[in-house]
């Protein structure tokens, strides 16, 4: 029988809280198949009632190898067969599950998926290029610039050296000087695809607010996550101290002026579309004195942020609903093949004649 | 809070205070520099992230506690030597290696929680996983398998570290400090929680005897009910030991 398929895992940063995610959504939904990833690629079906405890030494006892076929029609194939799933709810955090390589997989296997699309995916995951999006159409963010060979210091210090690529504050730094910076960016195993800069602002507040789609546009509390004295978070803080999501100290609501409110609220509708979001995203913002910058997307955070979803009050189970619902009611991807109706290949001739 | 980059980028470090920094922290396994952050606030300090730690990166060969000092030894020439070194844990089996070589720059050490001697001697592994990993050197037993295995039966420690981490990682357990105890001429004082689980203070009584015997000068201060990660749990307690020393 048909039915929607819970895909987590993966070969990412993130595969650990990614498990949680999927676990979380697959008993949520009930009626679900549960793919997982491993950390080395490989896909298996496994049982949704497994606990997270399961995983923890790699594939749980009981899966059953999937392969994945990115033809039309095919997709997750067990033994042959391809699963048909009604919709596959993508609960992959960091990696090519979020930065759309799965996307485009499955546009091209002809799924229906939760989440926003390749493009969308792959902009959201790129800091250099979502930064430079948000700027173009005219949301405030502050200067961000690739590192690199030869490039001096496009401003003062100090500075917060990022990844260019990946969800998590994994291998994000603060440094002082230039020096630093290139140095660092030299022999992180982190940045080895590159690594953006923008200025640190001292005594800077963190708010964040999530944002779905689906029945129609939405926006979450406001929350402001608590820093550690003078530092960012780490992943460790982030995500090791799983009681989940709501371990890390945090204000939410955020305490905010109402004006500063209004703002941030307009701004993530803004971002919401112009950076082709879709199904559950947290929107980042940098806040200090009154002003606002548009920081980073998560486009499928973790536990699909659905600890943020307080007012209006919106439980687990009717936020992964709706996504699911969202991603049934969007046709999967046609490539389009206008102009391709074989006039140039019959007038063409031989190809050895547009070799001489 | 802000890190700089040491020894030609071979180490990120943590600079508190003002001024050239007159106290050198060294962290323990798997964590990193800005666990001094509260210890040793508005103090003249520098933390490194040991290398394989945090933003520096890791030896690009095993070493053991000699090789890290050696890549410590670099930030030497930025620090106003001689210095006070404190070491957490593994960053206190370095500390030892840095004031045997460098005499003239250590003015003083302060070790918490450092294994350096052995309470009793390693055991061998179970037999039935010396046989396993037989059968993995001559192919008879998969590397996946030999992984997973190695994965139930090792420390958290073992089990977090990968690539080159996990190799360094098993050659500094095997390295014990009776010698440097016995030989580094700066005052050393054991600052140790009494609920140390992963090092107990019975490991500073036999340290603060080796160097008594010695003729070395050391003192032990033992902090009731705090464990492993004193300079975490008390800062202040560390503080206090440090500032009592900085040259």
């Amino acid at each position: 029988m048909s039915r929607p398929l819970v895909v987590f895992g993966g070969p990412s940063d993130e595969h650990d809280i990614s498990i949680l995610t999927g676990l979380q959504v697959a008993r949520a939904l009930g009626d679900v198949d549960c793919v997982y990833w491993t950390k080395s690629g490989e896909w298996y079906l496994v049982d949704p009632g497994l606990e997270a405890a399961d995983f923890a030494d790699g594939v749980p006892r009981k899966a059953r190898e999937l392969t994945f076929e990115a033809s039309p029609g095919r997709g997750f194939v067990l033994k042959k067969k391809p699963m048909a799933p009604t919709a596959v709810i993508n609960a992959c955090h960091g990696g090519p599950g979020e930065d759309g390589t799965l996307q485009g997989l499955m546009d091209l296997a002809g799924l229906r998926y939760t989440g926003p699309g390749q493009a969308a995916s792959a902009l959201g995951m790129d800091k250099l290029a979502f930064g430079a999006a948000m700027a173009a159409v005219g949301l405030p963010t502050l200067p961000r610039t690739l590192v690199g060979e030869g490039v001096t210091a496009p401003f003062g210090g100090p500075y917060i050296v990022k990844p260019r690529f990946g969800g998590s504050s994994i291998g994000i730094e603060v440094v002082e000087d230039w020096d630093t910076v290139v140095a660092l960016w030299r022999t992180s195993p982190f940045m080895k695809q590159g690594a953006v800069v923008e200025p640190f602002l001292e005594g800077s507040r963190d708010i964040q607010i999530a944002v779905r789609t689906h029945p129609k546009l939405e926006l979450s509390a406001i929350e402001e996550p608590i820093r550690p004295e003078g530092g960012i978070y780490s992943y460790d803080q982030k995500y090791l101290a799983w009681g989940g999501e709501v371990s890390g100290g945090r204000q939410l609501p955020a305490q905010l002026e109402p004006e500063l409110e209004a703002r941030i609220r307009e701004y993530a509708r803004r971002v919401a579309s112009a950076a082709g979001l879709r199904g559950v995203a947290r929107i980042d913002f940098l806040c200090q004195g009154g002003e606002v910058f548009v920081n980073e997307v998560n486009t499928i955070p973790g536990s699909m942020a659905a600890y943020l979803w307080i007012d209006p009050p919106l439980g687990r189970r009717q936020l992964f609903e709706d996504m699911l619902a969202e991603a049934l009611a969007t046709p999967a991807r046609v490539f389009s093949t206008a102009g391709s109706d074989g006039t140039a290949l019959r007038s063409a001739g031989a190809i050895a004649s547009k070799l001489g | 809070m802000a890190l700089r980059s040491f020894a030609d980028g071979a180490l990120f470090a943590e600079v508190l205070g003002e001024g050239v920094p007159r106290i050198l922290a060294l962290h323990g396994w798997g964590r990193r520099g800005a666990d001094f952050t509260k210890a040793l606030a508005g103090l003249p300090a520098v933390a490194p992230d040991l290398p394989g730690f945090g933003a520096s990166p890791a030896p690009q060969e095993v070493i053991g506690a000699e090789g890290y000092a050696r890549v410590v030894e670099r930030m030497l020439d930025d620090l106003d030597a001689p210095v006070l070194v404190v070491g957490h844990s593994f960053g206190g089996r370095v500390a030892m290696r840095l004031a045997v070589n460098h005499p003239e720059a250590v003015a003083g050490i302060v070790l918490t929680g450092v294994p350096l001697l052995r309470l009793r001697p390693a055991r061998r592994p179970p037999l039935s996983y010396r046989l396993m990993r037989l059968a993995n050197r001559i192919g008879v037993v998969s590397d996946e398998a030999m992984e997973r295995r190695r994965r139930r039966s090792g420390s958290a420690d073992y089990r977090a570290a990968t690539g080159i981490m996990r190799d360094i990682l098993v050659k500094v357990i095997a390295e014990t400090y009776e010698a440097e105890l016995a030989q580094a001429p700066a005052p050393v004082h054991l600052l140790w929680g009494g609920n140390d689980r992963e090092v107990p203070v019975e490991v500073a009584r036999r340290a603060l005897a080796i160097r008594e015997e010695a003729g070395l000068p050391v003192s032990l201060e033992v902090v009731d009910g705090v464990g492993h990660m004193l300079p975490i749990e008390v800062p202040d307690r560390l503080r206090a030991a440090v500032m009592e020393r900085v040259p």
